[in-house]
């Protein structure tokens, strides 16, 4: 008996992409091609998210390669609304001439069929293809922009470092299969893990899997290159490039966490290794002049939160993901928002913004906000989950070294607010403008809430939460 | 397949990864930085079908197929960022990559 559940969504966007290409070849239809694709990524969006909601209960299909429903099309659907966001905003630049090519719809399209189905995988096979596809894709998507200086630059930066990532993985799940003898997800599971613990091969390929997770999450040894192609990749798809390396990396640490036992003092020396890394990008995001490179250095910041959250056991594990979904979206969103000024991105640049655009300087500063952590919005519950799951795993010192990082990211997120509402000419904001602001606060920091809620619903439905054996 | 021969493939796959990162870390040019990391992905490939024969299950070299293919895609997106690169700065050395701070 086949459940087709599992590539639904895929299935969807690949041949809404195919589609799209195909129609791209015609001139007549060509100029319809953005809002063709960000319709198709917005139907997936809608159609995981009913899968969700209708199928609570994952069901696997395929020879039992990969699962569908619950938590797995929750978690497409967060992919997918990301990734249509920044269709969006890409869309935007591409009618403003900063874009002037189509291929990237379709290319985005087939990225986020891979990404939706990464969770979702139960055999290492399909993972492999799924994160490999996401990583090439982003390679393209950091060089896009032809005029910008960086852009080429940042994506063969992206593309080496990417290229040796994948490498040490590969290498590592080599060896994992020559111990095992199987791809399967659920047959590591029932492993007697512990036996292996003094093997000197499971200890190599559990090192060189950690090598290819961390460069790909930009954690502090290998972090060196998130800055460079983070801060040089084309404006208007860099959200898009920041979101599909942190969901890629954090939906496969996920999984490999959930189903092969990690010694605790090795879990340790990982949780150290984000601490290292939240103060690493935090301090180096300080002195940063320019917009884009201070996100960039936050990055690797944000990838240590979910780091942190990986290793806390089954709750910190649901709580990363949450947290690298919510990363996700408002990086899509501050990234977007950002590309819409035509002018380099030094903080000078914003002096005065909060009093001549309101509503933009306002929408950039919710976001800045949240991904500072300010408590109505997303971020901060979004972080209080990671850090309230470390401790609870008993990781005391690296949760309280990773905690005075996200204190100094707080003074960095808000350099470029109080530049945008610096003196230029003195408009006073109006009381509406303050209502609808004050309304979008709070809305944004409970409406998701039941959305976390549903989360872990639905994880623990999925029976990730239950104990290994 | 026996343990003996299993042992010099895995020496072969392992001295063939070094090589490529020693290759990686040493050599200043675009063009072989590629060959060095396609010599790293296909020390895993053999790792791969070593261990299928090893095990007695195809799940491996069927991996292998793919691997292959996923290294040939990453030829062709590397190649095409290199040709891009290479107009903008008319050369292929690291040290030229500095208009972002390295």
């Amino acid at each position: 008996m086949n459940n087709y559940m599992g590539i639904l969504s895929a299935g969807w966007l690949i041949i809404g992409g195919a589609l799209v290409l195909i129609a791209g070849t015609f001139q007549k239809v060509r100029r319809r091609i953005p809002e063709l694709s960000i319709a198709i990524g917005g139907g997936a969006t809608l159609l995981n998210g009913l899968l969700a909601w209708f199928y609570p209960l994952p069901k696997s299909g395929f020879f039992g390669m990969v699962w569908g429903g619950g938590i797995y099309s929750f978690l497409a659907a967060g992919v997918m609304l990301a990734i249509t966001v920044g269709l969006s905003f890409l869309w935007r630049s591409h009618r403003e001439g900063g874009y002037r090519g189509w291929e990237a719809f379709p290319l985005t399209l087939f990225i986020g069929a891979a990404l939706s189905t990464l969770p979702a995988s139960n055999h290492l096979l399909l993972s492999v293809v799924a994160l490999e596809t996401v990583s090439l894709g982003a390679y393209v998507l950091t060089g896009l922009s032809w005029e910008n200086r960086y852009a080429p630059e940042a994506a063969v930066k992206y593309f080496l470092l990417g290229a040796v990532g994948f490498a040490f993985l590969l290498l590592g799940i080599s060896y994992l299969y020559g111990l095992t003898g199987t791809l399967y997800l659920h047959h590591l599971w029932p492993m007697r893990w512990t036996a292996w613990h003094g093997n000197s091969l499971f200890a190599l390929a559990m090192v060189l899997i950690a090598i290819g997770i961390l460069f790909k999450l930009s954690i502090f040894p290998f972090h060196w290159w998130a800055p460079d192609v983070y801060g040089g990749a084309t404006p208007s798809s860099a959200g898009l490039v920041v979101a599909l390396g942190k969901l890629n990396a954090a939906f496969l640490a996920g999984v490999f966490l959930h189903y092969i036992h990690i010694p605790s003092d090795w879990l340790m020396g990982l949780a150290s290794i984000a601490a290292i890394s939240s103060l690493y990008g935090n301090l180096g995001a300080l002195g940063q002049t320019s917009i884009q490179r201070m996100l960039g250095y936050s990055s690797i910041a944000h990838g240590s939160y979910i780091l942190l959250g990986l290793v806390s056991g089954p709750e910190g594990r649901l709580q990363a993901w949450g947290y690298t979904l919510v990363y996700a979206l408002t990086s899509t969103l501050t990234f977007g928002l950002l590309s819409l000024r035509a002018e380099p991105m030094e903080y000078k640049s914003l002096r005065g913004l909060g009093y001549n655009q309101p509503g933009y300087a306002l929408a950039v500063a919710i976001c800045l906000a949240s991904l500072s952590g300010m408590p109505p919005l997303i971020g901060f519950f979004a972080k209080y989950g990671i850090f309230t799951a470390a401790f609870r795993a008993g990781y005391w010192l690296p949760s309280i070294v990773a905690l005075i990082g996200a204190l100094i990211g707080y003074f960095y997120y808000w350099r470029p607010i109080a530049w945008m509402y610096q003196a230029g000419e003195e408009i006073p904001i109006r009381m509406p403008a303050l209502a609808l602001s004050t309304g979008v606060l709070v809305g944004l920091g409970l409406l998701p809430m039941a959305l976390w809620g549903w989360l872990d619903y639905l994880y623990g439905l999925a029976g990730l939460f239950l104990p290994r054996p | 397949m026996k343990v003996e021969l299993l042992y010099a493939v895995l020496t072969l796959s392992g001295g063939l990864f070094s090589l490529g990162l020693l290759g990686l870390l040493l050599r200043r040019n675009l063009l072989l930085a590629f060959l060095a990391i396609e010599l790293m992905l296909n020390a895993a490939n053999l790792n791969f079908l070593a261990f299928s024969r090893y095990h007695n299950e195809p799940t491996g070299a069927i991996f292998v197929l793919f691997g292959i293919c996923l290294a040939a895609v990453e030829a062709v997106i590397g190649l095409g960022l290199v040709v891009r690169l290479f107009r903008a700065h008319e050369d292929l050395g690291f040290t030229k990559l500095t208009a972002l701070r390295w």
